[in-house]
């Protein structure tokens, strides 16, 4: 490492440092149809690294320009590219002002994901998603909600309404059974953690004793601090950066500093959550029980639930100082969730430098660190939690449905402490204008401490409780990649790429335990007459190179062929050049509207294709035969239990994926049309094969036996209704569908995933929801089950509409809806209620008829529903479709008026928006689909697939609240 | 821009893809690194002598994994569930009694079995592979005199006692189904082999330990005078326990885990033969008591809340259950003398040796009907709640032994709550059929 870093100091030294006398480049960018201001577009001198970034009036400089003569380049996500020549003299400013007219397609957008350096969007022969965060007006609560319904193929689902609670992310549905489904995350070029924190839970009992939710590394950062998200969702695009990446990859960029003066961001946001209301729909029932289901609009819990408040504020400067450009910004949060016990305190600070060592090499360095502390109310499958004692009822574990002896629930502490530092390095040398060179060194460090005490004298623990679990994850990145571009002839050009990536990720976790105090007082882990500590150090290794040639043809026509070699200390043979794993790829890309025979009425089109290969490591112990090393866990008699049988010959799995589709500028580039069907399949799945119990009971053996397939097609629309200086109305939306299927089990059997519920099921979705019906629901008698596989347990259709609508005033509204369809979830929530007998707001009527002494007369279907020994385990699953409102946003412009005040002020803005503040479900009868919480763990007789929490192969519902409505006033304003 | 510039721009260039190809060189050399991770012990570091005693830590951990720690299904609350020895009262999930197994129901369909089976399994082949693990790294005249190697061979013979008294056939190894006597035959020869071991170690403890597992199996196998010798030779006082420990709930013992209020209630003495024999006997053996704090268990069963009373033979997590003792081997020496008629004797046996040394009245019986009831129930009596009454009703049921069950034991009464035909056995699951070709699926 030492040696590493070393060699990027002399690198740096070597590069020559040309002192000249210089001048500058500055002017301004709008909306070539409305002539407002553009905020954010890079500026930038072809053939140097020498740019910068227009600020909220769309002016620009650029500083330290060495005289000559150059041209200017302004893009800006959705517009079409502006070039300009200037001549720089020493001491003078060149102007280049730039009118940029939106675009349908921007075919020289630049991109990075996935590509051998960068590229223009028409190179591309993959589909692409760019969040431009300068285009969202709402306020987003964290990164995933930024996210949340901006990219078909891009899932986000919510999990609870608990404080810290992360979301399940999937692109393209889910390829892997055993290793995790989570993308991989960068952020400008550095890896960070991509899969959430481990879950606040003792490491010993049962595994729900938490908040049964856990907190996303993403959310570490300040969607504030960035500029724009680039999203890759299949290993078509993924190829590049081979072992970890069959998921995909969201890659994040942050802001930049700009040359020119320091332009300071202030924004405030006051928020409140409100949790809509669920339970049963009184309306589903006759009127003389409507009062008291009325009563139970939210399931008994409103003595517990607030109108949680929240408050942010972030403050940033941009600018620079002749070859240096910096931006600075620093967020502090408090945020209050609906349940009692829950709050976030954050805060964060970022430094993003960047520096011109010469016209031709630019060094940037990017820091940001961030810490949240986030208190959590026990909750879901947690006996000693809340929700579950206000939903039990009078079957509930303290006794009492008293709203005091309940209180007692909110003794226990759940306290988690999150450090999060990210840090990157990375040197962009262009020699010339076909060569180029870029070097990241990257350095991710996200720990946790996740804290929890149930004192001396808690209800349901009287001796008290405590653990700590300390938990560091620390990433090394180390990225080179070059390129040289040259003509073969007039007509084509090829672009030689290669490069390397080395990923060292080092996981350490401490936890201690302790139980029984001696008495009432602050606990420490050594109160307790029984201590016990526990410890897990994981180092993973990767290393791969690649190789890459782009073949254009007259600019339109664009093959893409490159190949990865992969080693990873996972693989049965470890890293060696023996085990290198190789993942190829092939693309096209044909900007056929650029051909002479086609007519400009049709527009602009791109058709495209991609084929390539990603993979996914097997587990770090996987590959080894190991012992669980008892320690003390057998009175104080150390010894050895069978752990893993290990399989030395494992290699990663692999995703080969083609994808086909067209993106299309038309009438006039007023409506944009993105189309993409893909099938990818997952060959060599690592999978669970059980082992023959009487040849020694090893549970199971990862083994690459399996084969899965997903396909589906993505389609996107966005449309210009209206388009002028007064007005204009955007209205659009993405569909996207995803099919997964278990094609191949090989050797191993179908077994469950989480609440055995889900299944993983030849022939059937990753994975299968498998129930029980009642096949006589209107016979009066008992029911007659059978059970069944009733569908995905992901969604399987997902409609993303939205609209935009600016008025006269500059005032804009948004609003963003998201349906997700199609898949079917388990209400362990209701499920451990009937089966305990609880009088369940449900089962009003039915309660009501059995106290009449008229049970005799219930229907199969009322018995399966309402009574214990009627029911059976699995029959409480539904479909889950839904639709939320996820944004819904009006921004008032404030610069006039606060300019008569300060004429310094850039823009200024009141944003008032609600989020997931209107609901449809279809058909769960009490709870929100959004509500599975994260257990992190599978139950006795499923598979562990993943043990990382928010990777959870199946989702089901236990005993949360569903995430809350969000309403939120943002106040923001730049200034000199 | 000037040549010049370029030129020197160039050379800088050069340099710096050559810094660049050499970093890349460097991270190349490094990944040639071998990445260990520490914690997980790698299975050859279990051959080294210094390993011994953690390898036969890890049998009586697997063991106790098999027979009664923690929570879910575990033989211990199977066996009690459907004998009666307990009744279920709580949460049929977590730490609690399967609906199923509940109402006696031990057929293949019952996935919990799968479990069962499967620790079974595990604490067979732990304690097998060890002695196969010591045979190949102990020198061999150590190795016959080894205490290791006869605490090995020790639960080796109770691991595949456990086996043969609960599943109805055997598989071993892979192997396909046999009889389930194959399990008490590789028993004996587990036990005669640690007799040897342990006497030339000088470890008396285990002696008498193998030879009261002896004596069990042997009888099971139908050699009654092999069984009393062994049983004759065993101190009355001597007790063999598996261990368990309160360090955390995955090595709690079940029993005392399943009257625990926090949270669950899982197992009531209520509606079993021992509710109304305690109050009648006060007999220390079976002791049972209501809890101050809650009246019912965790949650309904059978469409009602069962009153929950505690059971007090194990009264803290780490208590250990009898896998062998001499109080046993009196009983095996009674069943011997009421197979062989001699009725009288057998009862007068019990009354002296069992009952009345805990200070209980004897029973009195006045035929050989009578004997082998008030017989049947001292079994049950003095094994409460040590996962052996399941064995008991099917052999009893199997062979048409004279006497009859507790009434509260027996499925013909409705107030058991179980189905007409209980299983008295555990089929072997489909995780075993699934998983292993010679075993046919349920489908053939």
């Amino acid at each position: 490492m030492g040696l590493l870093l070393g060699g990027l100091l002399g690198l740096v030294a070597a590069m020559p440092l040309t002192a000249q006398q210089t001048g500058q480049v500055a002017g301004t960018v709008v909306d070539a149809a409305t002539m407002r201001p553009l905020e954010g577009a890079q500026i930038v001198l072809q053939g140097t690294q020498m740019g910068a970034l227009s600020n909220a009036d769309g002016r620009y400089s650029i500083r330290g320009v060495p005289s000559g003569d150059y041209t200017v380049v302004a893009r800006l996500i959705g517009f079409g590219q502006g070039t300009a020549p200037v001549t720089v003299q020493v001491g003078q400013t060149a102007t280049a002002d730039f009118e940029l007219s939106e675009e349908a397609l921007a075919m020289e957008e630049i991109v990075v994901t996935g590509e051998a350096g960068a590229a223009r969007r028409k190179e591309v022969g993959n589909a692409i998603s760019q969040v431009d965060v300068s285009q969202i007006d709402q306020s987003p609560v964290n990164v995933e909600s930024l996210m949340q319904s901006q990219a078909p193929g891009l899932v986000i689902s919510e999990t609870a309404g608990s404080a810290g609670s992360g979301s399940t992310i999937r692109l393209r549905g889910n390829t892997s059974v055993t290793q995790g489904n989570q993308p991989l995350i960068y952020v400008d070029g550095v890896r960070i953690r991509s899969e959430a924190y481990p879950k606040n839970v003792p490491p010993v009992g049962y595994s729900g004793r938490s908040a049964n939710v856990t907190a996303s590394p993403l959310n570490d950062i300040n969607p504030a601090d960035i500029d724009r998200i680039e999203i890759i969702k299949g290993a078509a695009a993924t190829t590049l950066y081979g072992t970890e990446a069959s998921a995909g990859v969201i890659q994040i960029f942050t802001q930049r500093g700009t040359s020119a003066a320091p332009s300071y961001t202030l924004q405030l946001d006051q928020s409140m959550d409100h949790v809509l209301a669920f339970g049963p729909d009184p309306s589903d029932f006759p009127a003389e029980f409507r009062d008291e289901v009325e009563a139970k609009s939210h399931f008994g819990m409103d003595p517990w639930l607030r109108n949680s408040l929240g408050t942010k504020g972030t403050l940033s400067v941009r600018g620079g100082l002749q070859d240096l450009s910096y931006f600075f910004s620093g967020t502090a949060e408090v945020d209050q969730s609906p349940m009692p016990n829950d709050e976030t305190d954050a805060g964060g600070v970022r430094g993003n430098f960047g520096w011109d060592a010469a016209s031709n090499l630019h060094v940037q360095w990017n820091t940001s660190y961030n810490k949240r502390s986030i208190q959590q109310t026990p909750s879901g499958n947690n006996a000693h939690g809340l929700t579950l004692q206000v939903y039990r009822g009078d079957r509930n574990y303290v006794g009492s449905q008293e709203k005091a002896v309940i209180d007692s629930i909110l003794d226990y502490d759940i306290d988690n402490t999150i450090d999060h530092l990210v840090t990157g390095l990375t040197t962009q040398y262009q020699p010339t204008t076909d060569i180029s060179h870029r070097f990241t060194v990257g350095y991710d460090r996200a720990s946790t401490e996740g804290r929890q005490v149930r004192p001396f004298g808690f209800i349901l623990a009287p001796q008290g409780i405590m653990s700590n679990t300390v938990f560091t994850n620390e990433t090394l990145t180390l990225d080179y990649a070059g390129s040289f571009a040259f003509d073969l002839s007039d007509a084509f050009r090829t672009t030689l790429s290669t490069g390397g990536q080395y990923i060292i990720d080092n996981q350490r976790t401490v936890t201690g335990y302790s139980q029984d105090f001696g008495g009432p007082g602050l606990p420490t882990l050594e109160s307790g007459g029984l201590t016990l500590s526990y410890e897990d150090r994981i180092r993973e290794d990767n290393a791969g190179f690649f190789f890459q040639n782009r073949l254009g043809f007259r600019d339109r026509v664009f093959l893409t062929g490159g190949v990865r070699f992969d080693g990873n200390s996972s693989f049965g043979e470890g890293i060696t050049w023996d085990a290198l794993e190789v993942y190829p790829k092939a693309s096209l890309s044909y900007v056929i509207s650029d051909e002479d025979f086609w007519p400009d009425e049709l527009g602009s089109v791109k058709l495209r294709g991609a084929w390539g290969m990603a993979g996914r490591a097997p587990g770090a112990f996987d590959k080894v035969r190991t012992w669980d090393p008892l320690g003390g866990r057998l009175g104080q008699q150390p010894g050895f239990i069978p752990q893993n049988l290990g399989n030395p010959n494992l290699r990663p799995e692999k995703t080969q994926e083609i994808e086909l589709g067209a993106d299309m500028g038309l009438l006039n580039d007023r409506l944009s049309a993105e189309f993409t069907w893909y099938r990818a399949r997952t060959y060599d799945a690592l999978l669970p094969v059980s082992s023959v119990p009487s040849l020694g009971g090893w549970q199971n053996q990862i083994q690459n036996v399996g084969e899965l397939l997903n396909r589906g097609v993505e389609l996107s629309l966005n449309g210009q209704v209206v388009r002028n200086r007064d007005w204009q109305w955007d209205l659009g939306g993405s569909l996207s569908t995803n099919f997964a299927e278990v094609t191949d089990l090989g050797e191993a059997t179908s077994f469950a995933v989480n609440d055995a519920n889900e299944y993983i099921i030849e022939g059937h979705p990753v994975p299968v929801v498998l129930g029980w019906r009642v096949t006589n629901p209107d016979e009066v008698g008992e029911p007659i089950f059978a059970r069944d596989t009733l569908g995905a347990n992901q969604p399987q259709w997902v409609i993303q509409p939205r609209t935009r609508l600016r008025v006269p005033g500059g005032i804009v509204l948004q609003a963003l809806g998201e349906f997700q369809l199609d898949y079917y979830i388990h209400d362990g929530s209701t499920e451990n209620g009937i089966v305990r007998s609880v009088r369940w707001p449900t089962c009003i009527d039915v309660n009501a008829a059995i106290d009449a002494g008229n049970g005799d007369q219930l229907t199969a279907l009322e018995r399966a529903r309402c009574i214990e020994s009627s029911t059976r385990a699995g029959f409480f699953i539904h479909d889950a479709s839904f639709f939320k409102l996820r944004n819904l946003s009006a921004r008032l412009p404030l610069d006039g008026l606060l300019r008569n005040v300060y004429s310094g002020i850039g823009s200024a803005s009141l944003t008032l928006s609600a989020r997931n503040a209107l609901r449809w479900i279809k058909d769960m009868p009490v709870f929100d689909p959004e509500m599975a919480g994260n257990y992190g763990s599978a139950s006795e007789g499923s598979v562990n697939v993943d043990d990382e929490g928010d990777n959870n192969l199946g989702r089901s519902l236990s005993e949360h609240i569903p995430p809350p409505a969000t309403f939120t006033a943002t106040f923001r304003v730049s200034f000199q | 821009m000037k040549n010049e510039d370029r030129r020197s721009e160039r050379a800088g260039g050069g340099r710096a893809a050559r810094g660049l190809l050499a970093l890349l060189a460097m991270a190349v050399a490094t990944a040639g690194c071998e990445v260990t991770n520490p914690g997980p012990v790698q299975d050859q570091f279990l051959n080294d002598a210094a390993a011994r005693a953690g390898v036969v830590t890890g049998i009586k951990r697997s063991f106790s994994n098999a027979l009664a720690a923690g929570c879910g299904s575990i033989l211990g609350s199977t066996v009690a569930s459907v004998t009666r020895e307990l009744f279920p009262s709580g949460n049929p999930g977590t730490c609690g009694i399967d609906t199923r197994e509940g109402v006696g129901d031990l057929s293949v369909e019952v996935e919990e079995q799968d479990f069962e089976w499967d620790d079974a399994q595990n604490a067979r082949w732990v304690a097998e592979d060890a002695i196969t693990r010591f045979d190949t790294t102990i020198e061999a005249s150590a190795f016959e005199s080894s205490p290791f190697v006869a605490e090995a061979m020790v639960w080796a013979g109770f691991a595949n006692r456990l086996l043969g008294e609960n599943f109805c056939e055997a598989v071993v190894d892979g192997s396909g189904l046999q009889p389930r006597s194959v399990f008490f035959e590789r028993a004996e020869g587990h036990f005669t082999s640690a007799i040897g071991v342990a006497s030339a170690a000088g470890r008396t403890d285990l002696v008498n330990a193998a030879r009261a597992g002896r004596a069990s199996v042997r009888a099971w196998q139908g050699d009654w005078s092999g069984a009393v010798d062994d049983a004759q030779s065993v101190p009355v006082d001597f007790e063999f326990e598996a261990e368990f420990a309160g360090v955390s709930q995955d090595q709690y013992n079940q029993f005392y885990w399943m009257r625990a209020a926090e949270p669950y209630r899982t197992g009531s003495v209520w509606n079993t033969p021992y509710e109304q024999y305690y109050t009648d006997y006060t007999d220390p053996r079976t002791p049972w008591s209501e809890d101050p704090d809650f009246e019912f268990g965790d949650l309904a069963r059978f469409d009602m809340q069962v009153p929950f009373l505690r059971q007090e033979k194990y009264t803290s997590n780490a208590a250990g259950i009898d896998l062998a003792d001499g109080r046993e081997m009196i009983l095996i020496r009674a069943e011997a003398q009421l197979r062989a008629g001699d009725w009288q004797d057998a009862i007068d046996l019990v009354n002296d040796e069992l009952r009345a040394t805990v200070g209980v009245d004897d029973w009195s019986v006045s035929s050989e009907e009578e004997a082998w009831t008030a017989f049947r129930f001292e079994r049950g009596i003095e094994l409460w709640l040590e996962a052996r009454r399941l064995w008991d009703f099917y052999r009893w049921s199997e062979e048409g032994v004279p006497g009859q069950m507790q009434s509260l034991e027996d499925p013909s009464n409705p107030d058991t709550y179980l189905q007409s035909e209980p299983d008295y056995c555990i089929s072997v699951p489909n995780s075993e059929r699934e998983t292993n070709d010679n075993v046919p699926t349920l489908s053939g």
